[in-house]
């Protein structure tokens, strides 16, 4: 392995609300972030999922909880949360490529965030549908949600019935993107 | 004063009525379902019976089970907390035949006031100020057309059996009238067994304050102050607190008037809420009366240092109230944020999960009425309101200040929280000023300013989320021997050092 290689490894694209930060955990030891040198002190404290660091001597402690994909984070600092991507440089690379030849476009097959019951589907397949429109409409903690669609375009396909249970992460529909 | 009490409910009230219980000396007897079986409230109380599964309408909404175990425990009262049988007339008609005593007011009063048009009427007759609305319920949608163009747009569409924000629609439109009236009676079908619902005049932007108020069983009533719960998202509360920064001394005078009359005008008994809506003019009208101890109790009992699920018990007994009127000061400023397992981030909606890790803050001025410990599921079951965290001070600004510490402290993860909308609310300049009213959340919360942190903690979090995955991924492929580090170019670099250390174990 040579060492470009393995400094390209080491990097990381980090993107939060929308920023990008990158961080570098380089071979001497030193940190860089957006290229700049910064002191970091991890400490795991036996705590489940929190740490301790020390950023430049301040003091934080942060909750990290890895989400469902391996590069998903929701990280909890400050009474806060975020939910980051990270993206070592390489997987950056690709998926920017991937972008670029215009594959995962934004995703218009929608599922369900949590638990619950169909109430009512307010549009029909083949329907014309724009973005922000309620497709759905689904009971859960006894409150009724209008689930919308994201994207504008026709209503391909419901996964879901009137009345049907749900679980979490169930297929409710998809919108083919106009 | 009684020997044995059982509480018909669960989580933080159960938990809340629990203590107050022991601390007056008296047994307490836990009900509790299927996958509560090792819940705090069932841990903490002296003695837990099972009532059934996991859905509450088989468990703890079932009144006839829950009066059996309180006959064969020995049980000589029921306190039903908040929620599920708390404002049910029948249950509590139920628990008096049984010979037991209930810990709210008479049946009566809890249909009285569990009906919005039958409570409308009394207060129109007792002369507390209503909002201008349709006298029933929505018997035909023309009619409610009609109604909404003599009144004016906006109008609220609301279950007349409804409570908590459920049943509940604003309309700004005629075209959207219709839709939202089938909508609303759907969701009060579903919720409260009953499609009854009906329509009035929305304030633009009003502010929602309540009166505190307590009556024993000798005739005296009396009223403990307002509490300020503005800040509401989908119509339920979030953040409370007590005194409103707008009720001046005057002000609060009249309005417990108002609610004292308004609660002696349906015979009450025990702790209740006269909840008011108050318009830019700080002109007041009666919403409806809570007829049962509220979540946001807290914030009171700080600021009057009366311990209400106390009272509520003694007075249940028949001991006549301590207080007299004169008696009650408020002092300080207390403010409480719900906890709830919800995703501020992505519309507020409820998560489920095991709670992996927790450890809330504590130190001066800081309370947590809490139902939950770490290990404890999250489930679809029962309401996601998890906990309650209540800061005093001597004032406002000192109170705000050492909510937002707090909420900086609280560790949990296993479920996303309305702990960072807290930290926002606590930030925001309106709520700092005291400038605000029951359309703050829309207005200043777009989602994109609630993806918008501070930027020093935004960072924080992209250095602590790179470094976990740099962790990770080092695992199994020998990240000690990968990583040679030279103590003399970074010597603070420790978190290698802990790499290396678990490299040699």
């Amino acid at each position: 392995m040579n060492n470009n290689n393995q400094h390209e490894q080491n990097s990381y694209r980090v993107e939060v609300n929308g920023n990008t930060y990158e961080v570098q955990f380089l071979d001497d030891g030193s940190v860089l972030f957006d290229g700049k040198p910064i002191t970091l002190d991890v400490s795991e404290n036996d705590t489940r999922d929190h740490y301790s660091l020390l950023i430049e001597q301040e003091s934080v402690i942060v909750g990290i909880e890895p989400l469902g994909d391996p590069s998903q984070y929701r990280v909890h600092a400050g009474g806060y949360d975020f939910e980051l991507s990270v993206l070592a440089s390489r997987e950056a690379f690709l998926q920017e490529y991937l972008r670029s030849a215009g594959v995962g476009k934004k995703e218009g097959r929608i599922k369900a965030t949590m638990p619950g019951l169909i109430r009512k589907l307010l549009v029909q397949p083949g329907d014309t549908v724009e973005a922000g429109q309620g497709i759905v409409i689904m009971e859960a903690m006894k409150m009724e949600n209008e689930i919308k669609t994201p994207v504008s375009g026709v209503l391909a396909d419901f996964g879901v019935s009137e009345g049907q249970a749900v679980d979490k992460g169930a297929f409710l529909f998809e919108v083919e993107a106009s | 004063m009684f020997s044995k009490i059982l509480i018909a409910n669960r989580g933080e009230i159960a938990v809340r009525v629990i203590r107050a219980c022991q601390e007056l000396g008296i047994r307490t007897v836990a009900v509790y379902s299927e996958v509560d079986r090792n819940a705090m409230h069932v841990h903490l109380a002296d003695e837990a019976w099972s009532i059934g599964p996991p859905a509450a309408s088989e468990s703890y909404l079932r009144g006839d089970k829950i009066i059996s175990v309180a006959l064969d425990s020995g049980a000589e009262a029921i306190h039903p907390g908040y929620g599920f049988l708390s404002e049910n007339a029948e249950f509590a008609t139920a628990v008096t035949e049984a010979g037991l005593t209930w810990i709210g007011p008479p049946p009566s009063a809890i249909r009285s006031m569990g009906s919005k048009t039958e409570a409308r009427e009394i207060m129109m007759g007792s002369g507390v100020p209503v909002v201008p609305g349709t006298e029933g319920g929505i018997e035909n949608v023309q009619e409610a057309i009609d109604f909404a163009k003599e009144i004016g747009y906006p109008v609220l569409i609301k279950a007349a059996m409804g409570g908590g924000g459920k049943g509940m629609r604003v309309v700004h439109k005629q075209a959207d009238l219709r839709s939202s009236i089938e909508a609303a009676k759907r969701e009060s079908l579903h919720a409260f067994s009953s499609d009854i619902v009906f329509l009035e005049k929305y304030l633009e932007r009003p502010r929602h304050i309540e009166i505190q108020v307590f009556a024993d069983n000798h005739g005296n009533t009396i009223h403990l102050g307002e509490r300020e719960c503005s800040i509401q998202r989908r119509h339920q509360k979030v953040v409370e607190e007590s005194p409103s920064p707008v009720v001046t001394p005057e002000l609060r005078a009249r309005m417990g008037q108002s609610a004292v009359e308004a609660a002696k005008a349906v015979g009450y008994r025990n702790a209740g809420t006269v909840e008011f809506l108050v318009d830019q003019d700080l002109n007041y009208y009666f919403l409806e009366m809570n007829t049962r101890l509220q979540v946001e109790h807290p914030v009171t009992e700080m600021v009057t240092g009366v311990d209400l699920a106390q009272l509520q018990i003694r007075a249940a007994a028949g001991e006549e109230l301590p207080y007299k009127q004169t008696d009650i000061q408020m002092r300080g400023h207390a403010i409480e944020v719900r906890i709830y397992s919800e995703d501020s981030l992505n519309g507020f909606v409820p998560d489920t999960g095991k709670i992996r890790y927790l450890r809330p803050p504590d130190g001066y001025g800081i309370r947590e009425d809490s139902g939950i410990r770490e290990g404890d599921t999250i489930s679809i079951h029962y309401d996601p309101m998890i906990s309650k965290l209540i800061a005093w001070a001597h004032d406002r600004p000192t109170a705000i200040q050492r909510m937002n510490r707090a909420l900086r402290e609280y560790r949990i993860t296993g479920v996303r929280t309305t702990i960072p909308f807290g930290r926002l609310v606590m930030n925001n300049e309106a709520f700092q000023s005291g400038n605000f009213d029951t359309s703050f959340v829309e207005r200043e919360f777009e989602v994109d300013v609630l993806k918008a942190r501070e930027s020093a903690w935004e960072k924080i979090a992209a250095v602590a989320s790179a470094w976990r995955r740099h962790h990770e991924r080092g695992k199994g492929r020998h990240e000690g021997e990968r990583h040679v580090v030279d103590e003399s170019i970074n010597g603070t670099c420790t978190w290698k050092a802990t790499g290396r250390r678990r490299a040699l174990r």
